[in-house]
């Protein structure tokens, strides 16, 4: 009868307990420290996606008031939009929740072009804020732009 | 084993998360770049409006008001063979666009300059793109060809940097240099081009002191030249009256005139009278003078007695008064075959006022070689009832007899006592004219000017014409002046249908606070009939009407500060003026095509047209002032010039990222 029962190979060894929870513990600490960066990614990535979104809301504003005559593109537009109606901008893509657009439109009459400038100027600047969250100074997105009238001396 | 599937998972975990973090955050990066991208694109689009409009106003400035700040425009306008790439002032251009109020403003709701900023502007023309009208339109006969006049590309570019993000955005327009007044006609204060025989132009009833009685008279105002300034008698507007047959002169009579009410010519005598202090201790009190002008520039008349300047009849004088008023004479060179017809009879006597007169010689200017009529009866003024007296009669009662015997008198009366009817307009230019001022009109100051003034052998038409005329045209008959087609309409930028369109017109170019104010800067196109209402030019340029009539119910007025020309051109149609003023240069040269007034107009600048409504002309009178400004000599090419840009935002739109 052959009792012979391998033994442990002279030399090599087992990891121990505390060596296999070590190594568990550093791969979750890095696994856990991706997922948290994971999710801040995400939520970044949601954050600019929602960016985008709001540029363009902001941008078929501009364009929109770009393609207006000068003189129809007054303070009637100022104030704010939410996705529920917006008599003023029925052409447009409408907004959707929970994006809300806020408008104004400050007016320059008569400005010298640069300052001591003897040439006058006549400009619009058109600005547009898209937010996306509940308030709405926060996630803002602002776009702007210029309508320029004429010169005059 | 089971450790070691463990490890692996986890670790492939940690890649996969790993690649997928880095996946999304480059993701990310890439949209911050597209909309820090647009926004540079939006800054982009609103220096690049900013930069034409600057570039636009400097173009649309003529004359007087540039300044060469970008460019000089002396660069444009270069002929053909000389014309070079333009390059705009690109570091100007950029500090003038980036610190400009509006851009700044822009910039700082996009974050301010630390995240923005305009890098670099640029605009150019490249020679390259270049063409000539002349080359296209081919050359138009007894037209110099105009070589300055071209059409190319202008390009526009716009670096910004937004968070590091560089666009740059491209425009490339067409433009136009051209000269906004025909070229000749802008030379000419009144320019009739057919005149059909057996008109009669002397229809105007006129009495005693040269005030119409019966119709009304189309006076000219060619401008002023004085001895006191260099201006020449070229810079005065010039008169073409094409009479039909040539051989046939057209005949003008002319009439005399009051000291300052009349509307007729003050061609008899009228040199200032002077006293010689000599000649008065040596004659007595009788001191004075008789001489005689028949070219009526000149003042004095006041409180002077007047001898002899009445006829027996009516008298119909020219309805056209080339030389002015008395109040306001003014020089006139007349080309065509035109003769002025008027009675050489003239005394007069002055009360000096000072003895620092001047009594210069007896008049002994030779009589004219042109057909007489004999003497005619004369009357002295006041004196009832009308006396006839002789020529001789007069010459006895102011001439001291110590002067001379009754030779003297036969030959003066011999002399002064002639109808002149077959004199050409222009003979005054030979001899010395004096305006109100004391210049002496030179005639040595028009080269060449009995070939180019005088109708002779086998030119009937007023010879050659006259410079600065004759440096655009060079034909020998100005009847065929035309108003080239190839050349006008090309010209024009913009193109309405017709009257219909006139709204869309004033929303481009009467769209300032003033609802009058025109601001046109270049050349516009209707194709049909147009009406054109009150205007205020505060920017000129020209407005063709390619078929059909224009007409002008409203006053037309520029900025007297501006120098500014509108050229209204009918290419085949009518020109109606119901306005009282218009201040334009107005064109309708085609066959067939008349002026037709409604009322009396004061018009500033040109009428040129192929023939007009005389009756009309009658009814109305009138009154055409040469605007000086319009002959400004070579010195000064850019004047008129007017380099046009079609569209504002039609036109290919290159968008560069780096």
């Amino acid at each position: 009868m052959n009792n012979n029962k391998k033994s442990p190979v002279r030399g090599s060894r087992a990891f121990t307990l505390l060596e296999i929870l070590a190594a568990i513990a550093i791969l979750s600490v890095i696994a856990i420290n991706l997922l948290y960066s994971l999710s801040e990614q995400h939520r970044g990535t949601t954050d600019i996606v929602n960016k985008v979104i709001a540029a363009n809301f902001a941008k078929d504003v501009i364009d929109y008031m770009k393609s207006l005559p000068y003189s129809d593109v007054d303070n009637s537009f100022n104030g704010v939009e939410t996705f529920v109606s917006s008599e003023k901008f029925k052409d447009l893509p409408p907004l959707r929740e929970p994006f809300k657009r806020e408008i104004e439109i400050i007016e320059f009459k008569n400005k010298p072009l640069v300052a001591g400038s003897d040439q006058k100027i006549n400009y619009k600047l058109i600005k547009v804020n898209v937010s996306f969250d509940k308030n709405i100074n926060s996630k803002v997105n602002l776009i702007a732009t210029l309508m320029v009238e004429k010169f005059s001396k | 084993m089971t450790f070691f599937v463990v490890i692996a998972v986890l670790g492939i975990l940690v890649i996969l998360l790993t690649s997928y973090n880095s996946m999304l955050r480059t993701e990310r990066l890439h949209m911050y770049r597209i909309i820090y991208g647009d926004n540079a694109l939006i800054i982009a689009e609103a220096a690049m409006d900013l930069l034409q409009r600057v570039v636009e106003d400097e173009f649309a400035k003529t004359g007087y008001e540039r300044k060469n700040t970008f460019f000089n425009y002396e660069d444009l306008i270069k002929p053909k063979g000389e014309f070079a790439t333009v390059n705009f002032d690109s570091a100007k251009l950029t500090d003038l666009i980036a610190n400009s109020d509006p851009i700044k403003g822009l910039i700082d709701i996009f974050g301010g300059s630390r995240v923005a900023r305009i890098k670099k502007v640029e605009v150019y023309i490249d020679e390259k793109n270049v063409k000539y009208f002349s080359d296209i339109c081919g050359m138009t006969p007894n037209f110099v060809a105009n070589t300055r006049e071209k059409f190319g590309i202008i390009n526009y570019a716009v670096q910004v940097e937004y968070y590091e993000i560089t666009k740059s955005l491209n425009i490339a327009k067409q433009i136009k240099i051209v000269h906004t007044l025909p070229k000749a006609l802008r030379h000419f204060t009144f320019f009739v081009k057919n005149i059909p025989q057996g008109t009669d132009l002397n229809k105007l009833l006129v009495d005693d002191n040269g005030n119409p009685v019966s119709g009304k008279p189309l006076v000219l105002n060619n401008g002023e030249y004085n001895s006191n300034s260099s201006a020449s008698p070229l810079d005065c507007g010039v008169v073409f009256l094409g009479n039909n047959p040539a051989s046939e002169p057209l005949v003008l009579k002319l009439s005399h005139g009051s000291a300052k009410t009349g509307t007729g010519e003050l061609f008899h005598l009228l040199d200032k009278f002077y006293l010689d202090q000599e000649f008065k201790k040596k004659y007595g009190g009788n001191g004075f003078q008789v001489g005689h002008y028949e070219y009526g520039v000149s003042s004095g008349m006041a409180g002077a007695k007047i001898f002899g300047i009445r006829s027996q009849k009516d008298v119909l004088s020219s309805m056209l008064k080339l030389y002015g008023t008395p109040a306001e004479p003014t020089p006139t060179r007349v080309l065509g075959n035109v003769n002025r017809s008027y009675l050489r009879l003239a005394a007069y006597q002055d009360t000096p006022t000072n003895g620092d007169d001047f009594m210069g010689d007896m008049p002994n200017a030779e009589p004219g070689e042109f057909q007489t009529t004999g003497v005619k009866p004369i009357a002295e003024k006041g004196e009832e009832p009308i006396q006839v007296h002789s020529c001789e009669w007069i010459a006895k009662k102011i001439l001291p007899e110590t002067l001379g015997g009754s030779d003297l008198y036969q030959a003066y009366a011999e002399f002064m006592n002639q109808f002149i009817d077959y004199e050409p307009y222009n003979y005054s230019m030979c001899t010395p004219i004096k305006d109100k001022n004391s210049l002496a009109c030179d005639p040595n100051r028009i080269p060449e000017f009995a070939a180019k003034l005088y109708p002779g052998g086998t030119n009937s038409f007023g010879g050659k014409p006259v410079k600065p005329v004759d440096e655009e045209y060079c034909g020998d008959d100005l009847r065929k002046l035309v108003v080239d087609e190839k050349y006008a309409l090309p010209y024009a930028s913009y193109k309405f249908n017709g009257d219909q369109d006139f709204a869309e017109f004033k929303k481009l170019f009467m769209n300032g606070s003033n609802p009058d104010a025109l601001r046109l800067g270049l050349a516009v196109q209707f194709e049909n009939a147009v009406k054109l209402p009150k205007m205020y030019i505060e920017k000129g340029g020209m407005i063709i009407c390619e078929k059909g009539d224009i007409s002008i119910t409203g006053d037309i007025e520029a900025d007297p500060l501006q120098n500014q020309v509108l050229t209204i051109i009918a290419m085949d149609g009518d020109i109606t003026v119901s306005a009282s003023k218009v201040e334009a240069v107005l064109i309708a040269m085609k066959d067939g095509l008349k002026y037709k007034p409604a009322k009396a107009v004061n018009l500033s600048g040109t009428l040129a047209v192929n023939s007009m409504d005389f009756d009309s002309l009658l009814a109305c009178g009138g009154k055409i002032n040469f605007r000086p400004v319009q002959t400004l000599s070579n010195a000064q090419p850019h004047f008129y010039y007017a380099s046009i840009q079609p569209d504002v935002r039609r036109w290919k739109v290159v968008i560069k990222g780096e």
